[in-house]
């Protein structure tokens, strides 16, 4: 009789060659075990995911704010500088041509954004006469001459000799082309525009911060040079438009001529300034006499805030009438005018989500979502199979991800309500296993026992199945969204909806204890929907906008299927859940 | 035709190829070691799946020796694992309380296959199997048992007791013809 030890190396001995065979396919799933161990490609989608939400911690609006153009302060800066250089003036002119944008309208004024004043310019030159003797003020440009034009340098040499204003000869019409200083509301032969010939009669009419009224015909007689030159300074003139005139005691400037008609300011309230070249042209042809000083000074300080207006600057010089002289030192009060052109762009409110005004009802988009299923099942039908020990746990990840894509297009309802449709494509892998016994015994053991009884003891075999399936479907799902946290950055939403789904190709590969039965296949040829399900889905994202007409989105969701109307083939109905993160772009709002 | 040293040297490099040869070679001795502790088909191929996959990623601890001993050590304590994992419950018997068996059945062993005795060995209490086979079939000490698993050498030796008088018991109701002549 074997000792307990020879017991135990007899078993031991039984057992040491005692092998089994492998699972089937084990090392193609043990191959794709150690590539997801080593080389966790499938991981992409959360590295995307990352890479987004690292964009959208660092991203940061562009603080809003209005932008001004200077246009007059910085020409003007060096425009009067009597120690600027000979070209200074010149190439003020060029800056200040190169950063306006004039756009006639189509009464001749200027566009709504061609003057913008930057905040933080003030006219750095101003000329305040000293009110030693009554002046008359006129508020018209004049042209420069043609020697003074090509070096209008020249025209602020100290101590120049006055030039002899020329004169034009017309009746009836307004100043603009009398003296040397040319009327933007009037063309080169003293003719008022079209848009001013309503307001001709006007500016002969009032007088303009004077004690007379001057009502003789203004004469203009133009040399030819002066003709061609002026003609080019035509092209560019345009309206000019005085404000502050209207202000009394505010020492208007302007080199006058005898012959000259009063100018009535208020024709020029609301227009625009000249473009700063052509005030620098036109002042540089004023014909100063005697003691003039031109330089910087003190300005009135323009205000610092944007205005939602356009801000022209003119500078009139105060002469005495009488002499045509500037008899003390002579500096230009800038004068703003201030007329409602262009509304700055206001500053979005941060707190503010934005509306629906001005985008797009419609919104398009695309996403991906990576889903991984569980399930839940019961059999389709009354059986004798009794189900135990069911296996929720995955044995590994791929078996149970898979993945959906889709292109959505998106109703905007109201400013947080949006309606969903999409197309979708859902690709799904589930693997089921579980263990079965029968109902009925599948073997007796029939026991005879010492004292003549018998005992029989049922054996219930157990069989361990198996299925491995893989669906792919193409649905149409509906759904809302509603946003319940908005900012201007992003926006935080949920969404709810449900679907239709097609499948169009599937299979299941059914094991038996481990064995391989059969595969099977759907839809059917002989009912290509045979298998539809439905499915429900809700989910909470975030939107966060990366550009002025898209938005990057992340939404977690669940997505539950309702059973299939595939139960004649399928073994058990499987309903399963599937937790996914859409990530998706959407363009349009 | 590689030698085994050429496998697990290409296994080192992460070698597909000799990935697949290791695999192999190893499949079927490794699907017997985790078919004596798995309960059930399904749970013994857990076993080989998650024990090949611990070879194939920690292969480059192995430093030499029995590379079969080295591959069952980890395929056993995979298994251990897994019954932890399924939290399987026993209680503790002394030794002294086993009552001695007279176990005379070395003629029907020998007329048993292995997977005979292998089922029978399954009947056992989930418990006293596990204890049974790291001792009986794999040769481990009842200290290392006790280390493996977490209890007392004491417990180790009753439980060991406990499933021999099982196993008797066993191979009677699986077996009874085998008994009918003797």
């Amino acid at each position: 009789m074997p000792t307990d030890k020879e017991f135990e190396d007899i078993l031991r001995n039984r057992f040491d060659d005692f092998e089994d065979e492998p699972p089937l396919e084990g090392w193609s799933k043990l191959q794709q075990d150690l590539q997801q161990h080593r080389f966790p490609k499938k991981r992409w989608p959360f590295s995307i995911i990352a890479i987004f939400l690292l964009i959208g911690l660092v991203w940061k609006e562009p603080t809003s704010m209005t932008q001004y153009a200077p246009a007059i302060g910085e020409a003007k800066t060096s425009a009067f500088s009597p120690l600027e250089s000979q070209h200074g003036q010149k190439t003020i002119a060029k800056e200040a041509k190169s950063k306006r944008k004039e756009q006639l309208t189509s009464n001749g004024q200027l566009a709504t954004d061609s003057y913008h004043r930057s905040d933080t310019q003030t006219p750095m030159l101003s000329i305040v006469a000293e009110r030693n003797t009554p002046v008359q003020t006129i508020t018209e440009r004049k042209e420069m001459p043609t020697h003074q034009q090509n070096h209008p340098e020249q025209s602020l040499r100290i101590g120049s000799e006055p030039q002899k204003p020329t004169t034009s000869i017309e009746t009836g019409r307004g100043i603009a082309s009398s003296s040397r200083f040319k009327n933007p509301n009037k063309n080169e032969a003293g003719l008022n525009k079209p848009n001013n010939i309503g307001k001709e009669k006007a500016m002969r009419a009032k007088s303009f911060n004077t004690n007379q009224e001057d009502t003789t015909p203004r004469e203009k007689i133009n040399t030819p040079e002066e003709e061609n030159a002026t003609e080019k300074l035509a092209e560019k003139a345009v309206p000019t438009k005085a404000i502050a005139t209207s202000k009394e005691g505010m020492p208007n400037l302007f080199p006058t001529n005898d012959r000259q008609s009063n100018v009535d300011p208020s024709e020029y309230i609301g227009n625009e300034v000249s473009p700063l070249s052509e005030i620098s042209t036109s002042t540089s042809g004023v014909p100063f006499s005697g003691s003039v000083e031109i330089g910087e000074s003190k300005t009135e300080p323009l205000p610092s805030k944007p205005v939602a207006r356009n801000v022209g600057i003119e500078r009139r010089l105060s002469v005495d009438k009488r002499s045509h002289r500037i008899d003390s030192l002579i500096r230009i009060q800038p004068v703003v005018s201030i007329h409602p052109v262009a509304k700055a762009k206001p500053k979005p409110d941060s707190d503010k989500s934005p509306t629906l005004s001005g985008s797009l009802p419609y919104t398009f988009g695309i996403y991906f979502s990576p889903r991984y299923a569980f399930s839940r099942f019961r059999p389709n039908q009354a059986d004798n199979v009794l189900i135990e020990n069911i296996r929720t746990e995955g044995k590994s990840m791929h078996t149970r991800l898979g993945y959906e894509t889709g292109i959505t297009c998106n109703r905007l309802l109201s400013d947080r309500w949006i309606l969903n449709s999409n197309l979708v494509f859902i690709h799904l892998n589930e693997t089921l296993d579980f263990s079965s016994k029968s109902t009925k015994p599948d073997s007796v053991t029939w026991i005879r026992s010492d004292d003549g009884s018998s005992i029989v003891a049922p054996h219930f075999n157990s069989h361990q199945q198996r299925y491995e399936s893989s669906y792919h479907y193409v649905g149409l799902n509906l759904g809302a969204s509603y946003s319940f946290w908005k900012r201007k950055q992003g926006s935080w939403y949920a969404s709810g909806g449900g679907g239709l789904n097609i499948l169009v190709r599937g299979k299941t590969n059914v094991y038996n204890n481990d064995t391989f039965v059969n595969t099977v296949r759907f839809p059917s040829a002989r009912n290509p929907l045979e298998q539809m399900n439905y499915r429900i889905s809700v989910g909470i994202g975030y939107a966060h906008r990366i550009a002025e007409r898209a938005e990057l989105t992340f939404e977690p969701t669940i997505s539950y299927f309702l059973g299939s109307s595939f139960k004649e083939r399928e073994p058990v109905g499987m309903k399963p859940y599937t937790l996914g993160l859409n990530v998706g772009l959407r363009f349009g709002r | 035709m590689h030698s085994e040293e050429a496998i697990i040297e290409g296994c080192k490099r992460k070698d597909p190829l000799f990935e697949q040869a290791l695999y192999q070679r190893h499949a079927r001795k490794m699907m017997g070691v985790c078919s004596r502790y798995g309960q059930t088909r399904f749970e013994s191929e857990d076993i080989f799946q998650e024990a090949f996959l611990k070879v194939f990623l920690s292969i480059h601890t192995y430093q030499g020796g029995s590379f079969e001993a080295w591959m069952k050590r980890i395929f056993v304590n995979t298994a251990i694992n897994h019954f932890h994992k399924n939290k399987k419950h026993y209680h503790q018997l002394e030794y002294e309380d086993v009552p001695e068996v007279a176990f005379d059945h070395e003629d029907i062993l020998s007329s048993l296959t292995t997977q005979e005795l292998l089922k029978a060995i399954n009947q056992l209490p989930e418990g006293n199997q596990l204890i049974f086979k790291l001792y009986v079939l794999e040769g481990y000490s009842h200290k290392e048992i006790a280390e493996m698993l977490g209890i007392h050498e004491g417990t180790s030796k009753s439980q060991l007791a406990r499933a021999k008088a099982g196993l008797k018991k066993s191979l009677l109701t699986l077996y009874p013809s085998l008994y009918a002549d003797r």
